[in-house]
């Protein structure tokens, strides 16, 4: 197994990880970051447990190899909140009861944080669009869209 | 209604959600200890198979496997089995179905360990395989198991069902054939095994620690008290995480090996080996006066259990105290074979044989709704259970029954969001269904027992010691909101430890939609206790009778002048100076009385939930594809504990209903499961989900903590026969066979 240096930005922080540069970065961001919020659902692509953000897009983390982030800019749910301080985005997550059993929720807000990064005052149907990679089996979505939709409310009202 | 609870009743945010928003929750998954090895399972690849040989000397020569284990290696008992020990835990002579465990590997690496697993020679005597219940029914089919392949006959009868049906104006008789699922978890099964302090201790994800803790006791033969299963954050359960996983594996490994193992299953393995909702075929015939007042009701039922029993003969048992619906119905007669075969195993899934036969006996209300030409909300209305009903098995209802009002309150409800019937464009036709639904809460006739510890600190802080596992629905919040309700402290206040075999006492399994009742009752039993010697020592300080004593947001009182108070943390002072501790143990089992065999009369649950659902739907008759627009679920909880949890457990009902209505279906060919993963198996996304109006009834009962009864299965089952009945509204074909799929309408169309 071969190992090289891979540079790249995770949470506004610059890392240099000596690893395999064909293991997904599922696992280098589990197992060589301490991102234990990236999950796996189905190593496939499919349930979107374990999106992160690329450069500014959603990806499901599976499907993406190590070598491939050289440089790259990567935003997981640890980078959400600042020193303990909540973003407003996972507040409302909680205040709008959309997390049940959690393992969908990172992923959730990954892909929600990708859409608001682009468009700031997404539609409810943008909201479904942007999630709807990101499978659930607990809340049916109802409250999650709810959530995204309280923060940009929220947003807007200079909050 | 409940205005003078303070903390019952509002929308606390979940204990839990800061660790699930910030990714800091700690799933199996997420636990490495040094050292640790990895587990895997070499699994049968034929369904109905004699043993002759398993070789691992190939296998235990690699470097880098610490241990290699078959069915002779195991120290105690190789039978586990939720309800019925039918299943080994390595096989011995026989496998039954494609995935049965035959050997066990800990290894350094995941890659030594699967190339050990392919080193394991397992040479069988290959049978031929019985996979449909008509064949393993039959007289000369050979025997999957000892016993016989029937596993269980139900019959359950009441009134003279043949002379009633004589007396009916109308009959209706269908066939209704629901889907084997799969629960699909977005969390497969995991595990990590280890010793700590001659202990053997599993942190897994699972719906009742105990039992796996009693499972891996048996097996490998310790004292129940030398084992210890800690519950990891679940990610989703509905029935798939109560029958043992990956938990007896790993701890025999870490046993043999002296070393942490870790067992985590792919997608796949998941899919393949978990148990699946039973596929039921039910005959049913339903008759009535030209009024609508149903007379009588009789189904057959044949339900393929699979492999192994799981959790199938409760399962049964249950769908055969509910197959008459929330009716008043004096004459039924009720027939169930479960049947053993060669498929995938099927247990327990949300609602627990209820979906089935809701889908049946709301099926044949619609029919007979429509045959007499009445509305649907009406003829329910005529036979709904309500205050005063006794029910098949002679128990009368005397409190707590919510039937009518959710029919009117989702009546309600659906004039207010459904529009009248809009037909959009010239391939679309629009359809109003009603569905309903009676659950029982906690198990069926049996004893079901739940327990707490509490102990009130020093600073009027609480801690909490349950057993019940919160398994994403919110069990947790919901009992420390019944806690703090009843101590009269705030809902900050309380501290909840879940599910660890070691520092809480048995809960039960989190299913049967029961832990909020049983568990919450039990909770509040130990506050009482605990607040027994607060009570000595506030009477004391103002000087009252301890039965003045009130307890409220902080503040102990008097109840006859509330300016005679002190804060609590003032009285938790007293305590500490007096040497007085406030502890309390509370045990709750749920007030039944079992189903007598010959008479079929008893009272196998204390309480039951009732709901309605309406669904509007839209189907393309060009494409058949069928879109769900609105859906609203009104749903008699008793109590809500907290309003937005019980939304969101009514939100996530509708849509697996709908997954269940219109999309799902586990495929088997000769055994083996063809869609596995999420690419194959189709789960409802957030492109799909209706417009959803969740509506919460509630009644006053004096059962159950603040009068809660349980929501968690009831929220799926209504919508799935509303969406069939909209589906037949729509365009005018009666769907019997669920899912109803695009090529599903396109073949009726044509027809």
């Amino acid at each position: 197994m071969c190992k090289i240096k891979i540079k790249f930005i995770l949470n506004g922080k610059d890392v240099e990880v000596f690893a395999d540069p064909s293991k997904r970065l599922l696992d280098l961001l589990r197992d060589e970051c301490e991102c234990k919020s990236v999950k796996e659902g189905c190593s496939e692509g499919e349930c979107g447990a374990c999106t992160v953000i690329r450069n500014g897009e959603a990806v499901t983390s599976c499907c993406v190899l190590a070598g491939q982030v050289q440089g790259d800019d990567i935003m997981t749910t640890e980078g959400l909140s600042n020193n303990g301080v909540l973003d407003d985005l996972q507040n409302a997550f909680i205040e709008s009861g959309a997390v049940q059993c959690g393992f969908c929720t990172p992923g959730m807000l990954m892909s929600a944080k990708a859409l608001l990064m682009k468009n700031p005052t997404p539609s409810t149907d943008d909201i479904r669009r942007a999630i709807s990679g990101n499978l659930c089996r607990c809340t049916g979505y109802t409250k999650i869209i709810d959530a995204v939709d309280m923060y940009v409310k929220g947003q807007k009202g200079g909050k | 209604m409940k205005d003078n609870l303070l903390i019952v009743g509002k929308r606390y945010e979940r204990k839990d959600a800061i660790g699930k928003v910030t990714g800091s929750a700690i799933y199996a998954n997420d636990i490495n200890f040094d050292g640790q090895l990895f587990g895997g399972v070499l699994r049968s690849p034929h369904a109905f198979a004699t043993v002759l040989s398993v070789d691992t000397t190939e296998a235990e020569k690699i470097p880098g496997v610490h241990a290699v284990m078959t069915s002779k290696d195991i120290p105690g008992s190789n039978s586990i089995g939720f309800v019925i020990k039918d299943e080994f835990v390595l096989a011995e002579n026989v496998v039954r179905r494609i995935g049965d465990a035959v050997a066990i590997v800990a290894a350094e690496t995941p890659e030594i360990l699967n190339h050990a697993l392919d080193c394991i020679k397992v040479t069988y005597d290959v049978h031929k395989p019985i996979f449909s219940i008509d064949e393993a029914m039959s007289e000369n089919a050979a025997k999957i198991h000892d016993g016989g392949n029937i596993l269980m006959h139900k019959h359950f009868e009441q009134g003279n069902v043949d002379e009633a049906f004589a007396k009916c104006d109308v009959i209706v008789e269908n066939r209704y054939t629901t889907p084997m699922l799969a629960h699909m978890f977005l969390e497969t099964e995991a595990g990590i095994a280890r010793e700590e302090n001659g202990i053997m201790t599993v942190y897994t994800g699972t719906q009742n620690a105990h039992y796996y803790r009693n499972e891996i006791s048996s097996v490998l033969g310790l004292p129940m008290n030398k084992v210890r299963v800690v519950q990891t954050t679940t990610g989703g359960a509905f029935g798939g995480k109560i029958d043992i996983s990956v938990q007896v594996h790993i701890a025999m490994l870490a046993q043999k090996t002296g070393r942490p193992v870790k067992m985590v299953r792919t997608r796949e393995e998941s899919t393949l080996v978990s148990a699946k909702r039973h596929p039921y075929y039910i005959d049913a015939k339903t008759g009535a006066t030209k009024d609508g007042k149903v007379l009588a009701c009789e189904v057959k039922i044949v339900a393929d259990t699979g492999a192994y029993a799981s959790c199938g003969t409760t399962v049964a048992t249950r769908a055969i105290m509910h197959f008459m619906g929330p009716y008043e119905v004096p004459n039924i007669r009720g027939d169930l074979d479960l049947v053993y075969t060669n498929n995938p195993v099927a247990g327990a899934f949300r609602g627990y044989g209820v979906p089935q036969v809701a889908i049946c006996h709301e099926g044949q209300m619609n029919a007979l709704a429509r045959k007499l030409n009445m509305d649907a909300v009406e003829i329910r209305l005529l036979n709904a259970h309500r205050i005063g009903t006794v029910t098949s098995t002679g128990q009368l209802l005397d409190d707590n029954v919510g039937f009518i009002e959710t029919l009117e309150g989702a009546r309600n409800k659906a004039k207010q969001v459904i529009n009248n019937k809009i037909i959009k464009g010239d391939s679309i036709r629009r359809g109003i269904g009603v569905g309903c639904m009676w659950f029982g809460i906690g198990n069926t006739g049996s004893a079901n027992p739940s327990s707490a510890f509490i102990e009130v600190l020093p600073d009027a802080t609480v801690n909490l010691m349950i057993g019940c596992a919160d398994i994403g629905q919110g069990s947790t919040t919901a009992i420390a909101q019944i806690v703090a309700e009843e101590m009269g402290l705030p809902y900050e206040s309380i501290n909840v430890h879940t599910a660890d075999t070691l520092t809480t006492p048995e809960g039960g399994a989190t299913s049967a939609s029961r832990q909020t009742f049983v568990t919450g009752t039990a909770a509040q039993r130990a506050a009482k206790q605990a607040k027994v010697v607060l009570k000595k020592v506030a009477s004391e300080l103002l000087s009252i009778e301890p039965e003045e004593v009130v307890f409220k947001d902080g503040i102990v009182s008097s109840i006859t002048d509330d300016k005679n108070k002190i804060t609590y943390k003032e009285l938790m002072k007293n305590l500490v100076l007096r040497g007085e501790i406030s502890v309390g143990a509370g045990t709750y089992n749920p007030v039944t009385v079992p189903i007598d065999p010959k008479t079929n009369k008893g009272e196998p649950y204390e309480v039951y939930s009732y709901a309605t659902a309406i669904a509007e739907v839209e189907v393309n008759i060009e494409t058949g594809i069928i879109t769900l627009i609105n859906a609203v679920s009104a749903h008699d909880v008793g109590t809500a504990i907290n309003p937005t949890m019980a939304e969101g457990q009514i939100e996530g009902g509708v849509v697996m209903g709908q997954g269940f209505a219109l999309m799902e279906e586990v495929e088997i060919s000769e055994g083996l499961i063809k869609n596995l993963n999420y690419s194959k198996y189709l789960i409802p996304t957030s492109a799909d989900v209706p417009n959803i109006y969740p509506l919460i009834i509630e009644t006053e009962s004096k059962k159950g903590p603040y009068g809660a009864k349980g929501i968690g299965e009831p929220a799926l089952i209504p919508i799935i026969p509303a969406i069939a009945d909209a589906v037949e509204d729509a365009i005018g074909v009666k769907f019997n066979k669920l899912p109803i799929t695009p090529m599903d309408v396109l073949a009726a169309l044509k027809k």
